[in-house]
């Protein structure tokens, strides 16, 4: 490496720290490489790729703090070799929009996965697996925020797991993992007709996964980990926590269960359930048995209709 | 309040402060000697002090842009230097980088023109290595040196590209460094070993030009290798040429620290950071007998 008349070590630093404070230069010189010279810096001394992806790198320690509440995502980017070009390719976007980056860890998760959302190629199989973990965990601490007014509950346990098929395969499947009990219904034996009103009971987040994300914990825990050796297909997952309690569950679902559960409002019964399904005919018998389920896990109430 | 004692002659073992440390401290009580507590940390979150009444501390430090041309403010530098007095750190460890640099205004300004404000950073960034910096490098650490009750001893940056303007490789722009301000060194394994993979220079032949005989203190830590170049990574395990690079400057060096810097990932595996603890251990034994 040879010295450039006028590459001195002052005007090369500068151009180094604009560069990784503010990508959106760096996306400039790579267009327009005599600005470079400018500044007193040969355009080909300069791997601009290089300082790009450190953009990314620098960006991506600026994201420590969201580790806490995210390991996984962070291990998966990790394991699919992803972080860097994200970072760099986040750190770029955010730089041309003129953003920095938010202050506190909420807003920089939320402006992380509206940046994901885009960015990410979801027909690629590692990028939807990210997109799976994010969202996961984003889930999990979503509902394990204290509730406005309410008093910090506890740290929460584990999720627990439970199933239902609300579209009448057989009954409800519940983990006997810890946490169990807090989830046992008043409504059990409840029964639901098409005059019923279904209401949400405490917080729900629902995702549509490419695969059950609790399965990548266990991918990740060996030392080389074949995460293409996951299973992939469509899964329906809630993620509730009722009322006053800490813990949180996820409750994997069939698909009719998912839309029905997505539709509940408090307002509408099950026979608009059922048209809103885009079912005709008779209020179905599965949509009824799946809202049954779903009030004997808690998750929902069954409000028979005023009397008119 | 602990304060290290690293006259006995003996390296001490400590861990970088990250989220996982109180747990593994409290389910391996005496397994550390020291932890390394960043300033910027303490800055943040000024309760981590309190941690000082069970272990001692070692400060370490990246607001000093020792390798820059933009000075620190002197409210940063008297921040430092009280931080270090209070906690009786036996040095300080700062990056051999720069944090700060001229502001830059786009397109360049006409001669005369007011210049923008610096450009401030919040992560270190590997210097021209050439003498002009090797220069300015000795003129600020002779500017920061009587300021600070303890000394300052520089970690080698990794790098991750060529630096324009640059006359020598890490190594000669190290040890050039080092007898100019005679200073003591930090040596980082991992920056080491990330510059010679993005450098294309081999390891071990590079450390064994190292100066040795001027290592305070040593660093351990992960790198991960994405996009074509090999990156600093404090989540991740250090890989076994890490830990063969710590043995062959053992038996040329002795440092009175090593530190193991996995401080990025609260959930850093307990069980791995165990046996890297053990296996340093081991390490500096067999170098001591």
């Amino acid at each position: 490496m040879i010295a450039a008349p006028g590459a001195g070590a002052r005007q090369v630093h500068a151009v180094l720290a604009a560069g990784v404070e503010n990508p959106a230069l760096i996306a400039r010189w790579r267009a327009q490489p005599e600005l470079l010279r400018g500044h007193g810096v040969e355009p080909g001394e300069v791997d601009l790729d290089a300082l790009w992806k450190f953009a990314g790198l620098t960006t991506k320690v600026r994201h420590n703090g969201l580790r806490d509440d995210y390991p996984l995502t962070f291990r998966v980017m990790s394991a699919i070799g992803i972080e860097i070009d994200l970072f760099a390719a986040y750190a770029g976007e955010r730089a041309a929009a003129g953003a920095r980056l938010a202050p506190t860890t909420e807003q920089r998760v939320i402006d992380l996965m509206a940046f994901l959302e885009r960015w990410l190629d979801r027909a690629q199989p590692s990028h939807a697996l990210l997109w799976d973990a994010i969202r996961h965990e984003r889930a999990l601490a979503e509902l394990a925020k204290p509730q406005l007014g309410a008093p910090e509950p506890p740290r929460p346990r584990a999720p627990t797991s439970m199933e239902a098929s609300p579209a009448g395969r057989g009954a409800a499947r519940r983990s006997t993992e810890a946490g169990e009990r807090s989830f046992r219904s008043a409504e059990q034996g409840a029964r639901a007709t098409a005059r019923t009103v279904p209401r949400v009971h405490g917080q729900l987040v629902l995702h549509e996964m490419t695969c059950d994300p609790r399965t990548i914990v266990g991918a990740l825990t060996t030392a080389a980990p074949r995460l293409d050796q996951i299973a992939r297909a469509p899964t329906y997952l809630c993620y509730w926590r009722a009322d006053a309690t800490p813990a949180i569950a996820i409750v994997q679902l069939d698909e009719l269960g998912y839309y029905a559960l997505s539709l509940i409002d408090g307002r509408h019964s099950a026979a608009a359930l059922h048209r809103a399904l885009g079912l005709t005919g008779k209020t179905s018998a599965a949509v009824l048995r799946g809202l049954e389920q779903l009030a004997g896990l808690g998750i929902i109430t069954l409000r028979a209709p005023r009397a008119s | 309040m602990k304060v290290l004692d690293t006259r006995a002659g003996e390296t001490r073992l400590g861990l970088a402060y990250g989220g996982s440390v109180p747990a593994f401290l409290e389910a391996n009580p005496g397994i550390i000697d020291y932890l390394e507590l960043p300033f910027e940390q303490l800055l943040h979150t000024p309760a981590l002090a309190a941690l000082q009444d069970t272990i001692p501390f070692v400060l370490h430090c990246a607001s000093l842009s020792v390798a820059g041309f933009v000075a620190p403010s002197d409210t940063t530098v008297s921040a430092i230097a009280r931080e270090a007095a209070r906690m009786q750190t036996p040095w300080i460890g700062e990056h051999l980088a720069f944090v700060s640099a001229d502001g830059l205004t786009e397109p360049a300004p006409e001669a005369g023109a007011a210049s923008a404000a610096p450009t401030a950073l919040t992560y270190t960034v590997c210097p021209q290595l050439s003498e002009e910096t090797v220069a300015r490098v000795a003129d600020n650490l002779a500017a920061l040196a009587p300021r600070m009750p303890v000394p300052l001893i520089l970690e080698n940056s990794p790098q991750y590209f060529p630096v324009p303007g640059s006359t020598m490789g890490m190594v000669d722009f190290i040890a050039a460094v080092a007898a100019r301000a005679d200073a003591g060194l930090l040596l980082d394994l991992t920056h080491f070993l990330i510059t010679s993979i993005n450098t294309g220079v081999d390891p071990m032949t590079e450390l064994d030009r190292m100066p040795l005989e001027r290592v305070v203190e040593i660093h351990v830590s992960g790198l991960s290798q994405q996009s074509g170049i090999a990156w600093d990574d404090h989540a991740a395990p250090a890989p076994g040429q890490v830990f063969e690079l710590l043995a062959r400057a053992l038996t040329r060096a002795r440092p009175r620290a090593v530190t193991l810097e996995y401080n990025w990932s609260p959930q850093f595996p307990q069980a791995i950071l165990r046996s890297h603890v053990q296996r340093t251990r081991d390490l500096l034994a067999r170098a001591a007998a």
